[in-house]
Order: structure tokens, then C-alpha cells, then sequence
């Protein structure tokens, strides 16, 4: 047995002062002195989580204030609120971990840039937003997050983290660093269609709680020989691909640009989606839906899916559901006149990309990590300091529903829309869901699986040129198959070949099998 | 240069010196200190090393400029739009700085040049709205108003599905949006023309046609010369908006749409690598960098007081 | 007397004035109706010069944060300002020594200036050089310092007037009164290139009011904002939440419509067009310079 905690603590003190080698701030390393604990060896502790002691928190220092990023809406200022919200989060957190929150307002089409920029200046950052528009694939690379497995800091100082997410932490794990941990509970999604369901009524269209393909293009020709003029089907500009939410493959990188399993739960072959069946099959679709004027000849636009739909001017697009999805869906589209739908096409699952939608990380910057990791396993188990963050102070931003001392009514002047964080069970609920919302997640993950690749995300450290190259070709080739714009049915075929070879030019076989090497070997560690 | 005997007389040239150095700490400041960035382009970046610290990978970062078959479109289509242009662009900028010149009415002057200008002013973002306006297939007012309104076609013409559309919209665009700020360039250039050379010339009996031949022109010149030099130096760049925004991102299109920078962009979409896109910027520059002095050196041996240096 | 030569060329001049002011107020005014459609119009048919139905709920939108907006139109006004007005003097400044011709070591200079045209550092480094060894993240130079202050292309430009429009005399008669050359360049030169001053004096003037980029890079504090930073951010969100496609966590719903990025874009050229003609006499200065020199 070694003095675990020492060594954790020193080392701590040495990352820091390495960091900071690069910038020019000084640091604070006071706690060599510190008393110790005893603890496993940092070998066993590897596999083993319950058998390393959490580490005491040295409450005489002063306390430390904590960075973290909350994501809003852009043209949204929320510093009116700010110094309050602090004030009340530490309040509760000085006694409780000795630390501080510093809360910064980022708005989205900023996040990826504000973070990079923050990190490289070397300034005042701790808990970094990985998820939206600067997901963790994007921030792999270049060194910008802070391993949390370095000197079992997660497992020291992230207990509540560990117990809560325990099998699927690892999707946070690329090439053996801890780089960011999930930030929501429940990650089962499944996917399928949200269509308007008035409409579907008025013009006698029957669509399945749960179908496949040809549901659904039974269901929009019924739409089209209806006599409706709501399009039915938009693939706006083309550049996402849909079949994503159509059929129950798990793809690698946006746009499977590094391969897919097709079925995990049977054979974890990576493919190239685009040289697949299916694939082909849904080009060959989506050029008959032009055909029959199910996708609008004028298929250039950048106007969301969401904005059509919501004028009721197309039938349905595809989309991850889940019971949050389905209320705000919901809300929205009774606010403009119509009832919504949903049609399930892939049954619930527990996905990397499910888990690592939405993930906190720490900065490789953080002058404490420590205090960084003890901050964010402390509002995993305050509920008091996540409602705050989440949906800022009672009587100002919220007030209780009437009856309830659960649900509540936010009045619209703070929406943190993109933050994810706190054990959602014992916080509050915001209407329109109501007290049930959580037995409805929990019967919705119930019936949820989780894949066997859950854990697993690929390293393209090695294949940065295949890379570009590669996302380049997909977003040349994506547009025209999406809207089924080729002239003809051999056309699209032909263009699909065309397409793969390009792929294929691009260096996409080399970085499929750099990944089932990848995959292989994370399977074989399981 | 020439003769090296002859005496420099510092005490003259001092002030001016001295009158340098405010531009000159500017630029030190926001051009010269950040040019140690130029080294990403070699250097796998890492955020926790430091630009200085990151690892040196040689010219690895160039790799994916040239990995695709696209590298020939996207080079040709950015050379060949930029000499387009920057000839359309001297070409219209100076008629219209001349028609503009005759133009008496002062309200009317004030009229034209606020309204020519507008274009410039608006963001390319909405740019692209606007030209999706008139050209959507279905809706664009393009194709109701004319191509099925007055040669009583009864179908649109597909603007956003053919490549072939594109050179000509896209320089449409460009020169719609650039050349109230064109027209500008030239005519301060033009205002600082002695009026008494056209009272001397109009005394002679010379035609207005006569007198910019002889005199504006030749006057103009050295700004031509310069304009078209320091355009040179931009010949491997291209204004991301116009190349992205306007064509609606569309794949069909990038036979005649892709340019270097726009393949930057969608290439590094995923992996955001900043070492790559240093790489790309380091090349248009190089090739700038050439362009400039190769241009230089040749207006200098034509002509030696036009040359920029 | 106004010769027939004249005439003919004053009235080519005025029709193709005349067509190029439609060619640029057409789609200017189709943008202003578009900020006036109504949402379900737009989408359904596009936009049009006769839209089916107006709406005001654009504006409304942005009346909603009315206060945040003023505040950001004020500190545009300020950055603008102060912006414009250094970057006159620092760039005729620079272009004033680039001009003289004989200049030892001049062209080094000009080679040194327009060097910075071609390449840069990257944000990277021009960050990090900014934040860690200026300090300047989170004040006003912020705004008004990185890249716009001053740039070779004007420069040049006002070098070349500077060396081609004044001529040699007037420097030599005003050095035997016994001037200093600071001296011209404020009493003399300047005066005397009002329309190329007037031209750069724009060119940074719109690229100030249009700038996003350096408060989105250099400030953290919202108050801070210009305007054009706070509209291309609401733009800019759309295209960031519709590439994460369905999969987003909110509903694209609560984010500004395409009818709003319309009249977002109104909301930031209208203050320019207003302002603009009251510049525009600068333009014709150079007609009572010229006379001045005769």
C-alpha cells in the first residue's frame, strides 16, 4: 500500500506546474504537507473502482473558484442573474467542498472558439462544455482536455461521477485518457420520425407507433396521392445524412466518415456505410420520392427542418426520440396549431453517440483539476446547486407550479439551453413535463440496450489527412443522394459508385481498418 | 542603387523616420510578433504544449491539400476567378468611377453613390438569401417573373442543380457587391486630378473621349498598376462567403464553385486540426508572396516609378 | 457654355448611374419587405416583392431585447469612432513616409508593409500575442486594435495619392517658410487629400461597424458587444444548431427565423445609410483641392 493520496497530490502539483511552464501565470501547489490516507496502489486501483478512498478535502486553503462553461442561446445576457446565482451555488458549496463557482456565459455559435482560444491563451477555465457544436471527437486531438484517469483523479475525486454513470464512463475514454465524463443520466435515444399528426388524420395517412423504411414510404405516398400540398419529405441541404435516424447503425465520426457497425449486438465489423446495401437502397429512394414529387424539386435550402415543420409546411423529418424531445416537440407543435407524432424506427439503444452528446471535461489548463473534478461530482449530488445552474433562482426565473414542489414554470428570462448537468432524479421538473416525467424515462431506458461498443470511440490522431479528405468528399457527394437529385435510377447508382470510389481515394479503407484495429483491441481489453 | 558616394543627408529624412514609427509598432504588434503562428504549419498542434512546444511533422500538414482529385479544381477555380476579376473589377470600377465623375446633379451623385454602395455593405450571409430569392427553382422570382413570365417556359430553369450557372452568377455577385467600393478606389484618385489639365485640354478643343484617353488614364495608371499588383498577392484566397454561402453548399456545384478556401473549410470540418489549416493559409501566402514580387519585378523593369518596391 | 459633347456623355452617365442604383436597391428593398413577411408566407412561397401577408413579429423579436440592443449600437457608435479616426491618422501617417520618393531605404519599408498582406500568424498566435503579452482582452482596444487599425492595402492607397496627386512644389515652398514636416503633413498634405482620406476613412469606417469578429474573440463580457457581433451570432446559430440536426437537445424552434436574420440585417445597415450621405461632400472635396493647387 502506498500513500495514495500523496502521491495523487503531488503529482497534481506537477501537472500544474507543468501546464503552467507553458503560459506564464503562477500556480498555487500548497498541499505537499498534506496529511495522507491509505489507499491501493495506483496498479490495482485500475481495476478495481471501489477501492480507492476518495480523497479528503483540504478545507483550510482558500476555497477555489471553479470555471464552467454554461451554453445559451445567442443574444441572451444572463449577468443580471449571475452574481445572485453564484452567491446561492456558494453558499452551499464553500462549507460543503471549499470551492467557488465562477460561472461564464458562452453563447453556442461561439463555444468552439471561445474554449480553443481559452485554452491556448492559458486562461481562467476549468469545466469545459464538450458536447453540441464542440463535441468530444472534435476536441480529441489536440490536447485541449485534461486526462482525468491522471493519477485517478476521476476515481479520487469523482465518486458520485463513477457510481452514477459506472459502465458507461468509458465513452469519455479515448486511447486510455479519461477526457471528459457523460453529463446526462439517461442516454437511451431512440430514433425514428416525427411527423404531424393532424395532418396524417385530416388526409387518412396511417403511420405505426413503430415502423421501418417502408412504412414510411408507404406513409408519404399515401400523403402525396392524398392530394396534400405539405411536402413530404426535406432533406434541406443535404449535408446530414438521414438514414442515420432510419435505420440502427452506430457510425463512426459525423456522418460515418470512419465507418459504421451496422448491428453491434451481432458483428462489430466496421463498414463503409456508403458501400453498403442500405445505403444504396435509400439513394434509390430518395431519387423516387423525387420522382413523385415527394421531395420538392427545389430541394437547395438552408431553412431547418424544424422551421418547415413548424409551419406546417412539410409532413415529417427524422430525429432522435426521447420522452425531453417528445414534450418540447410536442409544446412546440401545439403552440403552432397541430398535434405531433412519432413513428419509433430504431428501438432504444444506448450508443457512444448517445453518451457523448453531451459531456463535461476539464481543461488541460485548469490550475486545480482537483477542485475542477470535485466541483462537478459535488453537483452530481446536490440537486440544490444543479437547479440553480439549470434553472437559475426561484421567484426570478421560476416559480413552482401550483400543488407541486417539484414541477415548475419558468418564465423565460434565464433558458440554458444547452447545459446538461446534476442527478436529474431529485431535481426539479420544468412543464409542460409533469411529476412523471422521470417513471417515463425510466420505462423508456428500461426498454433500452446498451451496444457492446458503448465505451468505445476512435482515435484519429494517425489519420488527420484521410480525415479532411474524407469529410470533404461526404459533403460533396451527400447533398445530391439526400435530395435524390441524380437523372436517372442508373444515374444514382453510378453516382453512389462514384462516390465510394472517391471515398475510397480519400484514404477511407486505411482509416476503417485503423478503426477495427482500434475496436478489436477495445474489445479484447473488455 | 546607382551612384553610392553621394551623401545621405539624415538630418532631412530623420522626421520622416520618426512619422514611421507609430505604423510601424502597429504592425509589429499585429502582423510581425503573431508570425511565429507560422510555424503550426509544420507542427502537430497541441494545446497543452504550446504553439513553441508542439512537434515538428515536416510538411505532413500540406498532405490533404493535395490527397483528392479535387486539389486541380480548387486551384484552378481559385486562380482562374481572381485574374477574372481583378481585370472585370479595374475594367467596371474605372467606367463607372468616370461615368460617375460626369454626372452634375448633386442630388443625383448623392443618390447613385449611396445606392451602389449598398451592396457592399451587406453581410454574405445575406447575400445568399437574397440570390436564393430570385434563383430557387420554385419559388425564385427569376424564374416566375422571367424565365416562365416572359419566354413563357413552364419549367424553371434548376439555377442551384447545373455547375454551368455559376461563373457567371458568382461574378455577377461579386462585381454587384464589390463595385460601389471599386468605383470608390478610383475616384479619389480621380478627384485628385488637376482640373486644370481638362480646362487646357477643353481649351484645345479635345472630346471628353479624348481627354480620359490622354489624361485620366495615363493619370490613373499608377494606381491601376498598384491595385493590380496587391491583388496578385491575394491570387490563392478567395472570399469564403461568396464561394459557401451563395452557392447554398451545394455538392452538385463544386465543379465551379470549389475554391481552396471553401475546401479548407469543409475539410476540417471534422477535425478541426489547426496545424492543417495553418498549413493552407501558409501556402496561399507563399504563392502570393511570388506573385507580388514576380509582378513587381516586371512592372519595375517596364516602368521603374510605378513599382511598389 | 456646355458643349454637345458633354451633354451626350452627362446623359450615358445618368442612365447607366440609374441602372446600377436598381441593380443595388432592388434586392435592398426585397430584403426589407422579406423582414416584413410573415413567417409561413416566406417558407411557403419565398420571398417576394408582394408578399401574401405581412408581419411586424421580426421586430418584435428584437424589440424584446431592445435594451441590449441599444447598448451595442452605442458601443458600435463609440468603436466606430475612435477606430476610424486612428486609422486615418495612422495609415496617412505610414503612406506619407512611404510616398517620399528618395526615401532611403523606403522600399524596404513599403516591402515591409505590404508583407503583412500576405501573411499572417493565424488566430493562434495573434491571440495569444494579444491576450498573454497586451493584455488587452476585455477592453475597449479589444475591438478597436486587432487587425482593423491599420492595413497595407489602404496604405498603399494612400501613398500612391500622396506621391502622384500633390505635387513636389507646394512641399518645397512651405519648407523655405520654415515648416517642420510634421508640420506639412497636418497643415499641407492632409487638407489636401481629403477624398483618398475620405476613402480609406470608409473603407475602415464599415469595416469597424461590420466587425463581429474581434469582440466574439477578444471579449468575454457581453456588455462589451457591438452590434454586428450580437447579430452574427443570432445568425450564426442557426447554421450551428441545424448541423447537429435532429439530434439537438432544443428545439430549433427557439431560435430566431429566417425572416429575423432579415430584418436582423435591416436592423444593421439602416444606421450606416443614414449616416452615409452626410459624409459624402468629403468625396466631392477634392474638386476645391484641385482648386486650391491652381
Amino acid at each position: 500500500m502506498k500513500n495514495k493520496l500523496l502521491s495523487v497530490l503531488l503529482a497534481c502539483s506537477l501537472t500544474v506546474t507543468m501546464i503552467a511552464g507553458c503560459g506564464s501565470t503562477g500556480t498555487e501547489s500548497k498541499d505537499s504537507n498534506e496529511t495522507s490516507t491509505d489507499s491501493t496502489s495506483a496498479e490495482g486501483a485500475d481495476e478495481d473502482v471501489a477501492e480507492v478512498a476518495p480523497a479528503e478535502i483540504d478545507m483550510d486553503e482558500e476555497p477555489y473558484e471553479v470555471a464552467i462553461q454554461l451554453v445559451t442561446l445567442p443574444g441572451t445576457d444572463y449577468s443580471a442573474y449571475e452574481a445572485e446565482m453564484e452567491e446561492k451555488i456558494n453558499e452551499i458549496t464553500v462549507p460543503a467542498i471549499n470551492a467557488k463557482l465562477d460561472i461564464q456565459f458562452v453563447w453556442i455559435n461561439e463555444i468552439a472558439n471561445k474554449t480553443s482560444l481559452a485554452v491556448a491563451g492559458n486562461e481562467k477555465l476549468d469545466l469545459v462544455h464538450v458536447a453540441t457544436v464542440s463535441p468530444l471527437s472534435s476536441m480529441v486531438g489536440a490536447d485541449m482536455l485534461y486526462d482525468m484517469n491522471e493519477d485517478d483523479l476521476l476515481k479520487t475525486h469523482g465518486q458520485t461521477l463513477v457510481s452514477l454513470f459506472s459502465d458507461i464512463l468509458e465513452a469519455g475514454e479515448v486511447d486510455g485518457q479519461q477526457l471528459a465524463v457523460p453529463a446526462k443520466l439517461y442516454n437511451a435515444v431512440a430514433k425514428g420520425l416525427d411527423f404531424n399528426k393532424t395532418a396524417a388524420e385530416n388526409e387518412g395517412v396511417d403511420i405505426p407507433a413503430t415502423g421501418n423504411l417502408e412504412d414510411l414510404d408507404r406513409a408519404l405516398t399515401d400523403l402525396k396521392n392524398s392530394g396534400s400540398d405539405i411536402i413530404g419529405w426535406y432533406a434541406g441541404e443535404g449535408t446530414n445524412n438521414y438514414l442515420y435516424w432510419l435505420e440502427g447503425y452506430e457510425s463512426f465520426g459525423t456522418n460515418a466518415s470512419y465507418g459504421a457497425v451496422l448491428d453491434s449486438d451481432k458483428d462489430t465489423t466496421v463498414v463503409n456505410l456508403y458501400d453498403t446495401e442500405d445505403f444504396l437502397d435509400y439513394a434509390l429512394l430518395t431519387y423516387k420520392w423525387r420522382q413523385e414529387g415527394i421531395i420538392r424539386k427545389d430541394s437547395t435550402d438552408n431553412t431547418s427542418a424544424q422551421d418547415y415543420f413548424n409551419a406546417q409546411q412539410i409532413f415529417c423529418y427524422p430525429g432522435d426520440i426521447t420522452p425531453q424531445l417528445n414534450a418540447n416537440y410536442s409544446a412546440t407543435a401545439k403552440n403552432n396549431g397541430f398535434e405531433l407524432g412519432t413513428m419509433q424506427m430504431v428501438e432504444p439503444k444506448i450508443t457512444n453517440a448517445s453518451v457523448t452528446e453531451y459531456m463535461w471535461g476539464i481543461a488541460v489548463n485548469s490550475e486545480r483539476p482537483d477542485k475542477a473534478m470535485d466541483m462537478l461530482n459535488f453537483i452530481y449530488e446536490n440537486a440544490d446547486v444543479a437547479n440553480i445552474l439549470m434553472y437559475g433562482l426561484e421567484g426570478t426565473n421560476y416559480e413552482f407550479v401550483e400543488g407541486s414542489d417539484k414541477v415548475i414554470e419558468t418564465n423565460g428570462s434565464y433558458i440554458a439551453s444547452f447545459v446538461q448537468i446534476g442527478n436529474p432524479e431529485n431535481m426539479l421538473i420544468q412543464s409542460p413535463a409533469g411529476e412523471d416525467y422521470y417513471e417515463q424515462w425510466e420505462a423508456f431506458s428500461a426498454k433500452a440496450t446498451t451496444s457492446p461498443i458503448v465505451g468505445y470511440m476512435f482515435s484519429d490522431a494517425d489519420y488527420q489527412t484521410e480525415s479532411a479528405a474524407i469529410t470533404n468528399v461526404i459533403n460533396q457527394y451527400m447533398p445530391t443522394l439526400m435530395n435524390g437529385s441524380c437523372e436517372s435510377e442508373d444515374a444514382t447508382k453510378a453516382y453512389v459508385e462514384e462516390f465510394v470510389s472517391a471515398l475510397e481515394a480519400a484514404g477511407m479503407n486505411d482509416v476503417i481498418a485503423g478503426n477495427q484495429e482500434q475496436l478489436d483491441a477495445y474489445l479484447a481489453r473488455q | 542603387m546607382g551612384t553610392k558616394k553621394q551623401k545621405i543627408n539624415w538630418k532631412h529624412w530623420m522626421p520622416f523616420y520618426l512619422m514611421f514609427l507609430p505604423g510601424a509598432a502597429y504592425l509589429l504588434i499585429n502582423n510581425y510578433i503573431p508570425l511565429y503562428g507560422l510555424q503550426l504549419a509544420f507542427k502537430s498542434f497541441s494545446y497543452k504544449k504550446g504553439i513553441g512546444g508542439s512537434k515538428w511533422i515536416g510538411f505532413k500538414n500540406f498532405k490533404f491539400l493535395f490527397s483528392t482529385s479535387d486539389a486541380f479544381i480548387m486551384i484552378r477555380n481559385t486562380l482562374l476567378y481572381n485574374i477574372l476579376w481583378i481585370f472585370i473589377g479595374m475594367i467596371f470600377g474605372i467606367t463607372v468611377a468616370i461615368l460617375f465623375n460626369e454626372v452634375k446633379n448633386a442630388v443625383a451623385k448623392k443618390i447613385y453613390q449611396t445606392a451602389i454602395l449598398l451592396p457592399y455593405l451587406m453581410s454574405m450571409v445575406v447575400v445568399a438569401y437574397l440570390v436564393y430569392a430570385y434563383l430557387a427553382g420554385d419559388t425564385g422570382l427569376v424564374n416566375n417573373a422571367i424565365v416562365k413570365g416572359i419566354f413563357g417556359k413552364s419549367d424553371g430553369v434548376q439555377w442551384y442543380g447545373d455547375q454551368k450557372y455559376w461563373p457567371f452568377i458568382l461574378t455577377f455577385v461579386q462585381q454587384w457587391k464589390q463595385i460601389g467600393f471599386g468605383m470608390l478606389l478610383y475616384l479619389a484618385s480621380l478627384l485628385g486630378i488637376d482640373n486644370s489639365y481638362y480646362e487646357a485640354a477643353m481649351l484645345d478643343g479635345a472630346t471628353k473621349w479624348q481627354q480620359i484617353k490622354l489624361i485620366t488614364l495615363p493619370l490613373l495608371k499608377p494606381t491601376i498598376i498598384m491595385l493590380v499588383i496587391l491583388n496578385l498577392g491575394q491570387i490563392f484566397r478567395s472570399d469564403f462567403g461568396l464561394f459557401y454561402q451563395v452557392p447554398m453548399n451545394q455538392g452538385a456545384l463544386f465543379g465551379t464553385t470549389q475554391t481552396i478556401d471553401t475546401y479548407v473549410y469543409r475539410a476540417l470540418l471534422e477535425n478541426n486540426n489547426v496545424g492543417m489549416s495553418a498549413a493552407a493559409s501558409f501556402l496561399q501566402s507563399i504563392v502570393g508572396f511570388i506573385f507580388i514580387i514576380t509582378a513587381n519585378a516586371i512592372v519595375r523593369r517596364l516602368d521603374e516609378n510605378s513599382s511598389l518596391f | 457654355m456646355v458643349s454637345k459633347d458633354q451633354k451626350r456623355w452627362n446623359i450615358a452617365a445618368n442612365i447607366v448611374m440609374t441602372i446600377m442604383t436598381a441593380l443595388a436597391i432592388l434586392p435592398f428593398i426585397l430584403l426589407i419587405i422579406a423582414s416584413f413577411t410573415e413567417e409561413n408566407t416566406a417558407l411557403k412561397y419565398g420571398y417576394s416583392y408582394f408578399p401574401k401577408a405581412f408581419s411586424l413579429d421580426a421586430y418584435a423579436y428584437i424589440l424584446q431585447n431592445a435594451s441590449t440592443f441599444v447598448r451595442a449600437y452605442g458601443m458600435t457608435i463609440v468603436v466606430t469612432a475612435l477606430g476610424t479616426a486612428a486609422s486615418i491618422v495612422l495609415t496617412a501617417l505610414t503612406a506619407y513616409v512611404l510616398s517620399k520618393k528618395g526615401l532611403p531605404g523606403g522600399k524596404i519599408l513599403t516591402l515591409i508593409v505590404v508583407f503583412t498582406m500576405l501573411f499572417n500568424g493565424g488566430l493562434v498566435a495573434t491571440y495569444i500575442s494579444y491576450v498573454t503579452i497586451f493584455h488587452i482582452k476585455n477592453t475597449l482596444f479589444a475591438l478597436v486594435c486587432p487587425s482593423l487599425l491599420m492595413n497595407a492595402f489602404s496604405i498603399m492607397l494612400v501613398r500612391n495619392y500622396f506621391a502622384n496627386s500633390i505635387p513636389e512644389e507646394i512641399y518645397e515652398s512651405a519648407r523655405i517658410d520654415g515648416a517642420s514636416e510634421l508640420t506639412i503633413f497636418f497643415k499641407l498634405v492632409l487638407p489636401l487629400s481629403v477624398p483618398i482620406l475620405a476613402t480609406v476613412g470608409l473603407m475602415a469606417g464599415i469595416a469597424y461597424w461590420n466587425d463581429w469578429q474581434n469582440a466574439l474573440y477578444y471579449v468575454d463580457d457581453k456588455k462589451l458587444y457591438t452590434i454586428q457581433a450580437i447579430l452574427n451570432s443570432i445568425n450564426d446559430s442557426i447554421s450551428a444548431l441545424t448541423s447537429l440536426g435532429g439530434s439537438a437537445g432544443v428545439t430549433v424552434a427557439d431560435l430566431p427565423s429566417t425572416t429575423i436574420r432579415m430584418a436582423v440585417a435591416v436592423v444593421g445597415i439602416l444606421p450606416v445609410l443614414v449616416v452615409y450621405p452626410f459624409f459624402q461632400k468629403y468625396f466631392a472635396a477634392g474638386l476645391m483641392a484641385g482648386s486650391v493647387k491652381g
